[in-house]
């Protein structure tokens, strides 16, 4: 462009803009540091609205007091002082949303972290909101498969159901969650995954094994660090479901997965002890239990005239030392629909994924099901809670009468093809399929120790000429037919060893 | 029990001051100091002073309004701005030259920024 042009542009523009006498209700800080600040004035600032200090810097009003406002800053606050003017934005905390998001990693405020391109977004979703009434919702009933096994067989999740994932530190949980979006892959869903107070070297290897797998192409990373302020954690769950909301609004079906909310719980309770709040148990606020119920609420199934779509809330909780009657724990529990328990002395004895199935529940349960899984697992459990009873006696087997001894065989043989290695999420239609094989029998001559071997080989074998059965199986068919050709599959791999 | 903060002070030496004349509110001022002493608030004194007048001005209607500008105003144009506040009107005037033109008009809790360097930043903003 010539140099006259361009001048004739900014004319242009100059001449376009209008003057406008800037109004803002305004406050003075009185006290700033640790993250908080109360200011005086602000004399009509509303609960939980956003407030703007200088330097570019956001903040929340979380304590409206007689005399003073107390809020919590979203940001470096290190250039603020005592006599700043701090201004009201009239309105809620928001954050961006849109299909730019997907794909990319960011903070709670939905800025870029991950290097690339500036995320310049035209709608914005408020981080608190009425979660969806009664009469808009809808019963779960589509699956949502997590290519784990025992998951899928035993405790399975759908499509606008909230699934807790507890367990003591380094028991897998954050495994479960990442297999769940890499097995996502061409079912028509969008995941956002909220790591709250995590290493940001883990996040770094997470983000690393979804791009490895593709899963970044429908996946939302949200991103508040252990180094980042306790403000930033707090909020962050509730941008990754304002983010998700988005995405609901459309019809789509999100997996909203956060990774974990006992940290954000710890964040709420240092930032409501620097504001003063009154300490209840364990040092939690009294509200708490509200911190995550109005969370875990937003994610439900909508009905066709509310808009359809679902959201499904996979939250993770670190328990210490197995303690499932502590606070925050029994908090969640009772919010969720149903959880996931993984122990440690599961995980050391080599039953990995470390899933207890015996406490471990889902309250959709087989709604959430594809009809050959639903056929082929639904003895599953009682089998596995059989065979723990009997488990203790499995030493004196030569002792034992037959009808035992054919039972704790039967177990033995299903932990051993429940067990999966990380990253590799299995299809529904080679579940079903591995499943009828034990249960019916056709593993009983080979070893305990050699089950995960014939297990691969059995895969192989019927993902390579049974292609067409998987393929029906797959997409929910199951009746007399099917199950006569997969027998018959099954007798040609066993004839075959 | 929770300590009362100056302004509770200031506020309830207004209350308790109303409408007193004479040697009443020489006993009334007497007896506040006193208890300002017994709850070892003399300290903060300075800020009770302040937070009684700011209340009375509150009370009586009266707007605290601190005119801002770049250059000194003349008398009529401050009159106006007064005006615009209503008839109580307590002005203090300052002058900052890094504002170019214009006025920046600061009420207890607004402000308003009529000033030409925030516009300025505003075509700035704009343009880029």
């Amino acid at each position: 462009m010539s140099i006259s042009t361009i001048v004739e542009e900014l004319k242009k523009n100059i001449s376009a803009f209008e003057k406008q006498v800037e109004t803002a209700e305004i406050g003075m800080i009185v006290e700033v540091g640790d993250g908080i600040a109360r200011m005086s004035g602000l004399t009509k600032c509303q609960s939980n609205e956003m407030l703007e200090f200088p330097g570019n810097t956001f903040g929340v009003a979380l304590n409206l007091e007689d005399e003073t406002i107390g809020a919590v800053l979203l940001g470096e606050y290190k250039h603020l002082k005592e006599g700043d003017i701090v201004k009201r934005t009239g309105r809620i905390l928001s954050v961006p949303v849109g299909k730019e998001l997907i794909g990319r990693v960011v903070n709670p405020l939905g800025q870029a972290i991950d290097g690339g391109a500036e995320i310049i977004s035209k709608t914005f979703y408020p981080i608190e909101k009425i979660a969806p009434g009664v009469m808009s919702r809808e019963a779960v009933s589509q699956p949502v498969q997590t290519g784990i096994k025992a998951i899928d067989a035993m405790i399975p999740i759908g499509r606008g159901q909230r699934e807790l994932i507890i367990g003591d530190r380094q028991t897998g949980k954050t495994a479960v969650a990442i297999d769940t979006i890499i097995n996502q892959k061409g079912q028509n869903m969008i995941c956002v995954y909220v790591a709250i107070g995590q290493k940001e070297s883990k996040i770094a290897r997470i983000v690393a094994k979804l791009k490895e797998s593709g899963a970044m192409d429908y996946t939302i990373v949200v991103v508040a660090g252990a180094s980042d302020p306790a403000s930033t954690l707090y909020i962050a769950p509730y941008a990754g479901v304002a983010m998700a909301e988005y995405f609901m609004d459309q019809g789509k079906d999100v997996l909203c997965i956060y990774d974990d909310l006992s940290k954000q719980a710890w964040a709420y309770r240092e930032i409501s002890l620097l504001l003063r709040r009154p300490p209840g148990r364990e040092a939690y606020p009294g509200d708490v239990f509200y911190l995550h119920s109005r969370l875990l609420e937003r994610a439900c199934r909508r009905n066709k005239e509310s808009g359809g779509g679902s959201i499904t809330a996979l939250p993770i909780i670190e328990t210490q030392s197995g303690d499932v009657t502590a606070y925050i724990p029994t908090n969640v529990i009772s919010i969720t629909d149903g959880q996931i328990f993984l122990e440690s002395d599961l995980f050391y004895r080599g039953i990995r994924p470390a899933l207890n199935v015996g406490i471990s529940v889902s309250r959709v349960g087989s709604a959430a099901q594809i009809k050959p899984m639903k056929k082929v697992a639904g003895k599953l459990k009682l089998s596995m809670a059989q065979f723990r009873e009997l488990e203790s006696f499995a030493q004196f087997a030569s002792d034992l009468d037959a009808e035992t001894k054919k039972q704790i065989s039967l177990g033995q043989r299903l932990v051993e093809v429940l067990k999966q290695p990380q990253y590799e999420p299995m299809p529904a239609a080679n579940q079903v399929a591995i499943i009828f094989a034990v249960s019916n029998g056709f593993a009983d001559n080979i070893e305990v120790k050699k089950i995960n071997e014939w297990e691969i080989k059995f895969h192989e074998f019927i993902n390579r000429s049974k292609s067409v059965l998987l393929e029906k199986i797959g997409a929910g068919n199951w009746d007399e037919a099917i199950e006569k050709d997969l027998k018959s599959a099954c007798e040609e791999f066993a004839k075959k060893q | 029990m929770k300590k009362n903060s100056p302004r509770q002070y200031g506020i309830a030496f207004w209350q308790a001051t109303r409408g007193l004349k004479g040697a009443d509110l020489g006993l009334a001022i007497s007896n506040f100091v006193a208890l300002l002493a017994r709850e070892r608030m003399i300290k903060k004194s300075d800020e009770v002073i302040r937070s009684f007048i700011q209340y009375a001005k509150e009370q009586d209607g009266v707007e605290d309004i601190e005119i801002i500008s770049a250059h000194p105003l003349s008398d009529k144009v401050i009159n106006s701005i007064k005006n615009i506040f209503g008839n109580k009107v307590d002005a203090i005037q300052k002058t900052d030259a890094s504002l170019i033109g214009g006025v920046i008009i600061r009420t207890r809790d607004k402000i308003l920024d009529a000033s030409i360097k925030s516009q300025l930043n505003k075509l700035k903003q704009s343009l880029i």
